[in-house]
């Protein structure tokens, strides 16, 4: 009777492992402007945390210096989950609602870009495509590679950046710095590329951890009861997040932590300002 | 057929009907109608020339230091100012008038209907460009149709604002027809307010734009049309404090007192707390605001806009009529 019962589970248990794997599966994402596969609706955990087998997310709230701030720590398996998408295109000027644009590519958690339409000059790669080559030293530049590692490029010169990186193709390139944080240290110039550097203001950053593992950090703007941060302060705070390199992104109004396809930083801020690009961790677990 | 060829055989039947209008309106005129077909030759050019270089000027940093003077040639959608253009073609109208040495005004007027019908064909041509002609995104179900939305290939909907400005520039079109009797007192009046009419007509469609040519945060079409509608109106303040009216600057001041107000409303919109904070309002009262800010201020700026053309009207119809005084004596 015992054998004929476990004989039975097993067998059970085999049905529901084919079952599963008929289910869902793990896709490779392609390195193009395409979306990352719809987050699971049971993959929500609470509401600041997703976990699915292909990425974790876990959003952290507090405030620090008078000043409230959201830090995003993501978790993925495959470098192509980290992608970028834009309003209308790498070459275009348009701009749209952040979480409009995160809800098109499915992303599980997103955070705006550089606003590379502003600038008009820089290094635009973006997906493995390059857009605009036309660096003039003024700014850091960020790298990120095929296998998802960061690389922080100062006051990048104009032909200084070839397409890869230590051997590595480049497949994302951010133009707007500078660097907050290199080897888990704060740079000691980050006031020098100006950013409203000694303002208070509400910045955003996007930043390495280990292999596959970043975080995103903002603080709030100086409203609503907090006091916004300096690039300094914002860099010591970031510093403080245990991670290996950190890169300041497009900050102010156009600040926007989105997950699940809302925004979730400075929230009682009704307003949106349309931005042209984000920066957007997908899942790569297809779901039948 | 693509785009870009239905794009230009729009154009080019704009350009053909308008013109075509305008040669028809100079023969009534007692004006050769030759001239109609000269100006579309000049226009051609000179559109280019000025949508280009104002486009140029605005974005340099993105196009002539990485481009060179190749971007002049570079025939890109996004990269021509519909402005610019317009005033190309305007000049060719003064230009050509000159060169016959007939009377400018009078060529104005007679071209103010068949550029407001070429204005409606560029703008609806604007279907044909991609995100050019696009505003924000919808998800009033209502709206998420052809004509007043258009879809991506992702199948969002988008606030199709070249739908309007074609929609405006055909009722401006018509305004001038109706106009066009009580201001014949008035050589250059009827395409000096249609002009003024379209300029701030343009100022929330711009807005709107999810593409437009900014220059450090400012949306540079709709300065040049704030600007231009700005001199149109001192022009006519100017007639009218020649022929002895009193308080004829009024109109200006008010003007310029609405433009701070719509400055503020466009400030107000990308920061609606940095205003709503400041009022005594009860907190339920400042929640429902903070929630409807855009709603709130987009009304207030079309009462605003509404006002402006107002202004407009109020001086055209004192001009036409100090004009006709003018005559008779």
């Amino acid at each position: 009777m015992t054998k004929r019962l476990s004989f039975l589970c097993i067998l059970a248990s085999l049905c529901l492992l084919l079952f599963s794997g008929a289910q869902a599966e793990v896709v490779q994402l392609p390195v193009d402007d395409s979306g990352g596969m719809p987050p699971l609706a049971f993959g929500y955990q609470g509401d600041l945390a997703y976990e699915d087998p292909t990425i974790k997310v876990s959003i952290e709230t507090g405030r620090e210096e008078n000043c409230d701030y959201w830090i995003a720590d993501i978790q993925l398996t495959d470098p192509a989950q980290l992608r970028t998408a834009s309003a209308g295109g790498f070459d275009s000027t348009m701009a749209m609602d952040g979480p409009k644009l995160a809800r098109r590519v499915n992303a599980v958690l997103a955070i705006d870009g550089d606003y590379f339409c502003y600038t008009g000059s820089g290094y635009i790669l973006r997906q493995g495509q390059l857009y605009l080559n036309k660096l003039n030293g003024d700014r850091d530049v960020l790298l990120v590679d095929e296998l998802g590692n960061f690389h922080g490029r100062h006051l990048a010169e104009d032909g200084s950046i070839t397409g890869s990186v230590r051997g590595r193709k480049i497949i994302n390139a951010f133009y707007f710095g500078p660097i907050l944080v290199e080897n888990g240290e704060v740079c000691p110039d980050v006031t020098g590329q100006d950013m409203a550097a000694r303002e208070k203001r509400q910045r955003m950053c996007i930043a390495q951890v280990g292999e596959l593992h970043y975080k995103a950090i903002c603080c709030a703007a100086p409203a609503r009861g907090s006091a916004g941060m300096t690039l300094q302060q914002f860099a010591e705070f970031v510093a403080r997040q245990d991670v290996l390199i950190a890169y300041n992104l497009d900050g102010g109004d156009s600040t926007m932590m989105i997950f699940q396809n809302e925004k979730i930083n400075d929230a009682k801020n009704s307003s949106t300002r349309r931005i042209c690009d984000i920066i957007y961790f997908a899942s790569a677990w297809k779901a039948e | 057929m693509t785009a870009n060829v239905s794009y230009f055989i729009m154009m080019a039947a704009g350009l053909i009907l308008s013109f075509s209008l305008y040669s028809v309106r100079l023969r009534r005129r007692k004006l050769p109608a030759g001239l109609g077909w000269t100006t579309l030759f000049f226009s051609l050019p000179l559109g280019y020339f000025f949508a280009k270089l104002i486009f140029l000027i605005v974005r340099f940093k993105a196009t002539v230091s990485v481009h060179g003077l190749a971007a002049f040639i570079r025939v890109l959608p996004e990269e021509f100012s519909f402005v610019g253009g317009a005033l190309g073609v305007v000049l060719a109208v003064v230009m050509c008038a000159k060169l016959r040495r007939l009377s400018v005004p009078q060529a104005l007027d007679a071209f103010a209907p068949a550029g407001c019908l070429l204005v409606a064909f560029a703008r609806a041509a604007e279907y044909f460009l991609g995100t050019v002609g696009w505003g924000d995104y919808l998800e009033v179900d209502l709206l998420c149709r052809f004509p007043f939305a258009v879809q991506n290939s992702y199948g969002e909907w988008f606030l199709a604002v070249f739908t309007f400005e074609a929609c405006i520039a055909l009722i401006l079109f018509v305004l001038s027809f109706i106009r066009e009797g009580s201001y014949r007192t008035q050589p250059g009046l009827l395409f000096g307010h249609t002009a003024y009419s379209l300029c701030i007509c343009q100022v929330i469609p711009e807005m709107l734009r999810a593409v437009t040519i900014i220059y450090s945060f400012v949306r540079t079409e709709q300065l040049i049309c704030a600007l231009a509608a700005f001199g149109l109106l001192w022009r006519g303040c100017a007639l009218l404090s020649r022929r002895g009216k009193k308080g004829a600057y009024r109109p200006l001041v008010w003007m310029l007192l609405l433009a701070g107000l719509n400055i503020a409303l466009q400030f107000a919109l990308d920061k609606p707390y940095l205003f709503i904070d400041p009022l005594p309002l009860s907190e339920g009262a400042r929640a429902w605001l903070m929630a409807n800010s855009a709603d709130v201020f987009y009304g207030i700026m079309v009462a605003d806009v509404a006002l402006m053309l107002l202004l407009a009207w109020r001086t055209a119809h004192a001009l036409a009529a100090r004009g006709g005084k003018k005559s008779r004596a």
